[in-house]
């Protein structure tokens, strides 16, 4: 056992890969928040009024809240005054009308994180709508999506391009008032993305989106809408790797999505964001609220995620099943190591008939991390013959970390059936010794256990993002896992 | 009522009776300690997260002055108690006082047994919080009861008690004592509260038997919180059955607080059928390495019945275990919960939990709410947790018809089959066959299925 707590620490004390800042010149707006801030937001990017209105009822809402605190983690207070609401990349101004145009810079950073942004953007056929710091600077692929008809924009572009969607959509599956985080980012986001795939169209592409941070001391405020109309089908793909950075770093970012009858949307994750240093310094807030609506008859919403990065994650990528015999997925991998805390987890909401979902959650603790899953499955009376599946498993490494589980199982519909199941456990040292016994390396048979825990998630991945997905567990836990 | 108004209410309530308050059974510092505790806290509302399950609309209206009608009066006939279990020495309260004229002690005060009353002590008592009288526990005691937001209205209870039975077991010995707590909540809500109380210490090596019963007297709107404060010493052996059979339109709230020490074998098993709104709080403690909890819990409610239960297990010390069953049914507009919550803190290594969690919906507006609960700071453990909310299972449905039941006498067979994985537990003969006829004979057409018993 020893033996294994020292090739854990060996491993664990691997630093960070992407830890860098790009030198450039950002258009700042000083920190604080008010009214004046909201206009000079949404003026700089030139929305009609109806948006404008919409931030400052957001803003108003928000001020009458108080933050919250339930969740299992802490951290010290954050002084919102103190945070800057807007940072665009200088270079923006002009306005870069090609790659060519994009500032050498930043293209230097999506090179080292590995951004399939040129050659091997169409190699991989995959779209890339790079967001740095908060206003998107490239997006490629742009024809053959336009031949099929899918919209696939920069918010703010979206805004000027589609106003009526916009109007229509957004803030409808989550309000401005729907809690505190999202009422800030509804007052003050910044950019993110817009996907409108209209009806029996399939996406020709996965669809994929980097977000980065960059400026110091800007909060990132993304906004993503995705509409998927009657018959139409998309993958969205959502990675993150963010700078070194010393200062922590509010992330409080909004994805809404819309499926229509017959539709799916296919959302998966790759976070992260610096976790801050062995000593829990640093690091990135990442206070996300992600909600899908099934609104249509057999509509379908799968989210995936593997959470690696962020001091602190809480979000809970949640499916309301409003049509009948729409249905909703759930696959999380979520590891913790040194101080890091995870609060995270779904909720799937049964409205309509024969709603279905699936709830499969696999957390890692490492070091001194916390991690919980925190998840409500909610059958309402109207959900005839509604059915939920739930199993979470948690991965204990070392006698300091922590695994909670937190379920709620509301069910209001006698046909109904719920079952949830999790379990708590260390790596099992029959089947370490199994593997050593074979010739295996520890920290390869380490690997090799955690994969095989995490693997009915990965196995939900577009294949790009199941070898990313890997590599990070292998970076961040790479010490810790592998 | 807002609950500062509310707080206000219950302090004035309070001022009100509290010199006519029998300090033998708390002493007047702890009472004006625990009100003051209280009102600081406030009475718990929907917006806490562990009572989010509860009807606690009945504290807004509780008149919380004890009832004063428990002489003469209000005393039911002996007919309402069940008959005497074998072996068992009763002790019976009404309105959370003794009443010697119904309870048969028979000569249960042999060897190492003490039950006591409180109410006519003149000594300042310390149980049920204090407990002092078992050295080894008491220097396990790490917090006291009412200390835990989900535990507070075992300060209510604290500061408005009426009497207490104090059950102390001395001396290891492998015979087991045998004792039976009946609680009858006899005087109108309107009248006043009744605050059964209840103090058990074992001894190292003690063994003991508890039959406790919450009943309510014809008419059944009462207002009950009880508080039970146990310690179980190294090595005792402790089997604890709760029986909540309260009135139909009665208020049942109740908070249990154990501390087990090292080796020590609690096995805690709840019937819960009876209230309108009923809210059970276990919190029980792993002090000492090597405990063993059993909790099981079986609860049905009907109608327009609210039964919530909230558990939370600490475990404190290593190598403990923890087994949790529920089983809910919940049937016309009712609401069955339970909250089962098992924490492992840093030095629990070996702690080996297991949950199961189960609830039927047998009503076109029933609900259950199941919420197993895992909080682990230490990798050397073993949880796990089932949790299951639906309806029978179609294949044994289908089994029984085959073979010539009738729907409805399939159906009621398949749900007593289910509350069985709780009742079945119960290895006092005389007790589990009442139980058993008790809950057929809540279950429609009750007739068919004790045929089948």
């Amino acid at each position: 056992m020893s033996e294994t707590a020292k090739q854990l620490e060996s491993l664990l004390a691997r630093r960070y890969k992407h830890g860098f800042v790009t030198d450039i010149d950002a258009d700042t707006v000083p920190p604080g928040l008010d009214e004046d801030v909201v206009r000079l937001i949404s003026r700089k990017k030139g929305e009609p009024s109806f948006l404008t209105e919409w931030r400052l009822k957001a803003l108003r809402h928000w001020l009458t809240l108080s933050e919250p605190h339930w969740s299992h983690t802490t951290y010290p207070p954050i002084d919102y005054q103190a945070i800057s609401y807007y940072s665009a990349p200088k270079s923006k101004t002009d306005g870069p009308k090609s790659l060519d145009e994009v500032d050498p810079k930043l293209l230097e950073t999506y090179e080292k994180l590995g951004v399939p942004l040129h050659e091997r953007a169409r190699l991989a056929g995959v779209a890339v709508d790079a967001v740095f710091d908060s206003v998107s600077v490239a997006t490629t692929f742009k024809e053959r999506l336009i031949e099929a008809g899918v919209l696939f924009y920069p918010f703010s572009e979206a805004v000027q391009k589609h106003p009526e969607l916009i109007e229509r959509y957004l803030g409808s599956v989550v309000p401005y008032t729907d809690n505190f985080f999202a009422s800030l980012n509804s007052a003050v986001f910044s950019d993110g993305s817009f996907v409108y795939v209209p009806k029996g169209v399939r996406c020709p592409m996965e669809l994929s989106t980097y977000f980065r941070i960059n400026a110091a001391n800007t909060g990132q405020f993304e906004r993503t809408l995705i509409i998927a109309d009657d018959g139409a089908y998309v993958s969205y793909l959502e990675g993150c790797t963010a700078p070194m950075r010393d200062e922590n770093q509010l992330h409080a970012a909004v994805v809404e999505l819309v499926a229509l009858d017959d539709a799916r949307i296919k959302y998966s994750t790759v976070q992260n964001w610096y976790p801050g240093d062995a000593e829990g310094r640093g690091g990135i807030y990442n206070f996300v609220t992600k909600r899908g609506e099934c609104r249509g008859r057999n509509s379908h919403i799968s989210w995936t995620q593997v959470e690696t990065g962020s001091a602190i994650t809480w979000k809970y990528p949640s499916c309301v099943l409003r049509g009948d015999g729409s249905s909703g997925e759930f696959y999380s991998v979520a590891t913790v190591n040194n101080r890091q805390q995870a609060d995270t987890g779904t909720k799937m909401i049964h409205i309509g008939r024969d709603t279905h979902s699936t709830i499969i959650s696999k957390g890692i603790s490492a070091g001194r991390g916390q991690n919980t899953y925190r998840g409500l499955v909610k059958i309402l009376p109207s959900a005839h013959g509604a059915r939920n599946f739930t199993q979470c498993d948690s991965l204990l490494m070392g006698g300091k970390c922590g695994a909670h589980t937190f379920p709620y199982v509301e069910v209001k519909n006698p046909s109904a059936t719920v079952e949830h199941e999790a379990s708590t456990s260390k790596i099992s040292e029959d089947e370490l010794f199994y593997c050593l016994a074979r010739g295996i390396s520890r920290e390869d048979a380490v690997n090799l256990i955690v994969s095989g825990f995490c693997k009915s998630v990965f196995k939900e991945l577009p294949m790009e993002f199941a070898v990313e997905a890997q590599n990070l567990l292998a970076v961040s836990l790479e010490g810790a896992v592998g | 009522m807002s609950s500062a108004a509310l707080s206000k209410r219950l302090l004035d309530e309070y001022l009100a009776v509290r010199d006519s308050l029998p300090a033998g059974v708390v002493s007047a510092e702890r009472r004006h300690e625990a009100i003051r505790a209280l009102a600081a806290r406030g009475l718990p509302t929907a917006r806490d997260e562990n009572w989010r399950y509860t009807n606690l609309r009945p504290l807004e209206r509780a008149r919380f002055v004890p009832a004063v009608s428990a002489a003469a009066a209000a005393l039911p006939e002996a007919a309402v108690l069940p008959a005497v279990l074998d072996g068992f020495a009763r002790y019976v309260f009404v309105d959370g006082i003794f009443a010697p004229q119904l309870s048969s002690p028979g000569e249960q005060t042999g060897r190492g047994l003490t039950v006591r009353h409180l109410r006519d002590t003149a000594e300042r008592s310390t149980a049920p919080s204090g407990a002092t009288t078992v050295r080894p526990v008491a220097r396990a005691l790490p917090t006291a009861v009412g200390s835990l937001p989900e535990a507070r209205l075992a300060l209510l209870n604290e500061a408005f008690a009426t009497d207490t039975a104090a059950i102390h077991v001395s001396g290891a010995s492998d015979a087991w004592q045998r004792v039976e707590l009946i609680f009858i909540a006899a005087a109108g809500a309107d009248a006043g509260a009744s605050y059964p109380r209840v103090h058990l210490a074992l001894d190292p090596g003690a063994r003991l038997a508890l039959v406790e019963r919450h009943l309510s007297a014809a008419g059944g709107a009462q207002f009950v919180n009880s508080a039970v404060s146990v310690q179980v010493g190294q090595g005792a052996q402790l089997n604890h059955y709760r029986l909540q059979k309260a009135g139909v339109r009665s208020t049942w709230l109740d908070t249990l607080s154990a501390v087990l020490s090292a080796d020590a074998r609690y096995r805690l098993l709840a019937v819960n059928s009876g209230g309108l709104s009923a809210r059970g709080t276990t919190h029980v403690q792993m002090a000492g390495p090597g405990a063993e909890l059993t909790l099981s819990v079986a609860a049905l409610g009907d109608k327009q019945q609210v039964q919530d239960h909230f558990a939370l297990v600490e475990h404190i010390a290593p190598r403990a275990r923890t087994e949790q069953t529920f089983r809910g049914i919940a049937s016309g507009r009712a609401r069955v919960a339970f909250n089962g919550k098992i924490a492992v803190g840093e030095a629990a290594a070996g702690t080996d939990s297991r949950q199961s969690l189960r609830g039927l919906l047998a009503g076109p507006e029933a609900e259950i709410d199941v919420r197993p609960q895992l909080e682990i700071y230490t990798d050397e453990v073993r949880c796990s947790h089932g949790a299951t909310a639906g309806k029978l299972d179609k294949d044994m449905l289908f089994y029984l018809l085959s073979r010539g039941l009738s729907d409805e006498v399939a159906q009621r067979l398949l749900k007593w089959a289910f509350l069985e994985d709780v009742v079945s537990r119960i290895d006092i003969p005389g007790l589990r066959r009442q139980i058993e006829h008790d809950l057929a004979g809540q279950m429609a057409d009750a007739a068919s299925l004790k045929e089948l018993l």
